[in-house]
């Protein structure tokens, strides 16, 4: 409401004149997408301006043979069929770091020597840049392996760190209450854990999908993993097809904002749903 | 050990410090089981400081506590520490023992005026300071305890409702041990026996 200080004033004006500052202003969305596609536009019009300043369009092409390359490549089977494969992987080695992660935490949080255990794993494999991991899996498993592996190595630190953050947040006050009143296991979970846990496990979700997807086609690149988006990606490259490799490129950005788009919404679910169960409303 | 030694909660020469800090100096109490039993002393002294221990959440530095092993204990703590995800009736009836743990619990905040669907089904955000004092209230006495602390029980409270708290809180403490803390004159405790904690100076 813009009208709130309309009450308040010792002057009030009369109904149909509006203050200076109350002049009507467009919708927030409209002003929303204008900017975006304002912002977009710009950007598109640098790539362009760059591209008639190097001229060689095989090493950088313009937006324009993107575009064309990108629709060509759409209704291609392989296209379906990469994208679909690299989907695969990455959430299944995301989903498999999410239940790991989360299951290693809780252990962590109340078995002192466990938190010891993974202590270095977690600050290791934060350290080490994933073209390592993916070199050095690729000796030990096959080439279709090797993107579920990384991308569970993504997640794993990410969640597993900011699930216990939570864990060490619950409020003391309420596990007196806990402790006092006898209460069961199940009541701490879903009274105590649960809610003190969930903003951390929905953030360390959302941000850890985007890095699973692009270390796990990272990897596809460098394993040269069959029908993947990876793949193609790596023969571009060989055969100096820069236009299809931007194509690609695009398609994974557009494939990113969709699943984190996704992830918001399942978590957003996921947390209305515990609510409901859990605090009976 | 004479008889009732068996039948007391006894506290020995417990002491208490918090880094340099001593709230309890070798303090002793016996509090025969049954008894009502209130704590004065002004803000400072160590009233929570001994209902903690007396609930076994924290630990003395020296002396000892006996008489409350294997006893079950509820305790109104001096803030309310009511679950925000539960409504009022359900952070009664989390504490309630075995079946028809709603009726009981219902029943309670009823008797101390919450027993208007609407504040049943509440959340602590959603009801008065007043209302979730009433709340917590009901949790303690909903719980099956052999021991209730009370930490300051009629905190907020206006008049009337004080007087009705107080009341209920009889009813269902006729038979267990109530240790009451507090630094006002309440129609809870007139019948208590009182206990005077000094503030400590040393
Ligand atoms: N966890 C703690 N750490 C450090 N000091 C503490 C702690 N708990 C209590 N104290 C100190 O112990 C003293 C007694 O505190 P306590 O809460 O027992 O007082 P009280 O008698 O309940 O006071 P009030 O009537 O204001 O509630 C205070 O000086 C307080 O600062
Ligand atoms: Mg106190």
């Amino acid at each position: 409401m813009r009208s709130a200080d309309r009450n308040t004033g010792a002057n009030p004006s009369p109904d149909n004149t509006l203050k200076k500052w109350e002049k009507p202003h467009l919708p927030k969305p409209v002003t929303a997408v204008f900017s975006a596609v304002v912002t977009f536009s710009v950007w598109i019009l640098i790539w362009q301006i760059a591209y008639a300043n190097i001229g060689i369009s095989f090493i950088f092409p313009s937006p324009y043979q993107v575009v064309v390359e990108l629709l060509r490549l759409l209704p291609q089977k392989k296209f379906i069929i990469s994208v679909t494969g690299s989907m695969l992987r990455v959430i299944l080695g995301y989903l498999i770091g999410i239940a790991a992660s989360v299951a290693a935490s809780f252990a962590s949080h109340f078995f002192l020597p466990l938190k010891i255990f993974f202590s270095p794993f977690v600050k290791i494999v934060r350290a080490t840049p994933v073209a390592s991991f993916i070199l050095i899996c690729v000796l030990w498993m096959p080439s279709e392996a090797v993107p579920v592996f990384i991308a569970f190595l993504m997640v794993f630190p990410v969640v597993y760190e900011n699930t216990l953050t939570g864990l060490s947040e619950t409020p003391v006050e309420l596990k007196e209450v806990a402790s006092v009143y006898g209460f069961s296991r199940r009541q701490k979970l879903t009274l105590l854990y649960i809610p003190s846990v969930a903003p951390y496990f929905a953030s360390a979700c959302t941000t850890s999908l985007g890095l699973a997807w692009k270390a796990g086609i990272s990897a596809e690149v460098l394993c040269v993993t069959r029908d993947s988006i990876g793949y193609y990606i790596y023969i571009s490259k060989q055969y100096f097809e820069t236009a299809s490799l931007f194509a690609w490129t695009v398609a994974i950005i557009v494939l990113s904002v969709l699943l984190e788009l996704a992830i918001k919404k399942s978590v957003g679910a996921l947390q209305r749903a515990v609510r409901r169960k859990y605090a009976g409303k | 050990m004479p008889e009732s030694e068996n039948r007391s909660v006894i506290l020995d020469s417990v002491c208490k410090s918090f880094g340099e800090k001593i709230v309890l100096k070798n303090f002793s109490l016996k509090i025969p089981y049954g008894s009502k039993t209130v704590i004065k002393g002004p803000s400072g002294c160590g009233k929570t400081t001994l209902l903690r221990i007396l609930a076994g959440l924290i630990f003395p530095d020296h002396g000892t506590v006996t008489g409350t092993q294997g006893k079950k204990t509820a305790v109104l703590f001096q803030e309310d520490r009511l679950f925000p995800t539960l409504t009022a009736l359900e952070n009664v009836s989390a504490v309630v023992p075995g079946n028809s743990k709603k009726e009981v619990a219902a029943k309670i905040l009823t008797e101390l005026g919450l027993g208007d669907p609407e504040n049943l089904n509440s959340y602590p955000a959603q009801l008065s300071g007043g209302m979730k004092r009433r709340c917590a209230i009901a949790r303690a006495l909903a719980y099956d305890a052999d021991i209730v602390l009370l930490d300051e029980a009629l905190k907020g409270l206006d008049a009337e409702n004080a007087e009705n708290c107080a009341r209920v809180i009889h009813s269902y403490t006729a038979d267990k041990t109530v240790v009451s803390v507090t630094h006002l004159d309440t129609s809870l405790e007139k019948d208590y026996q009182k206990v005077v904690m000094p503030m400590n100076t040393f």
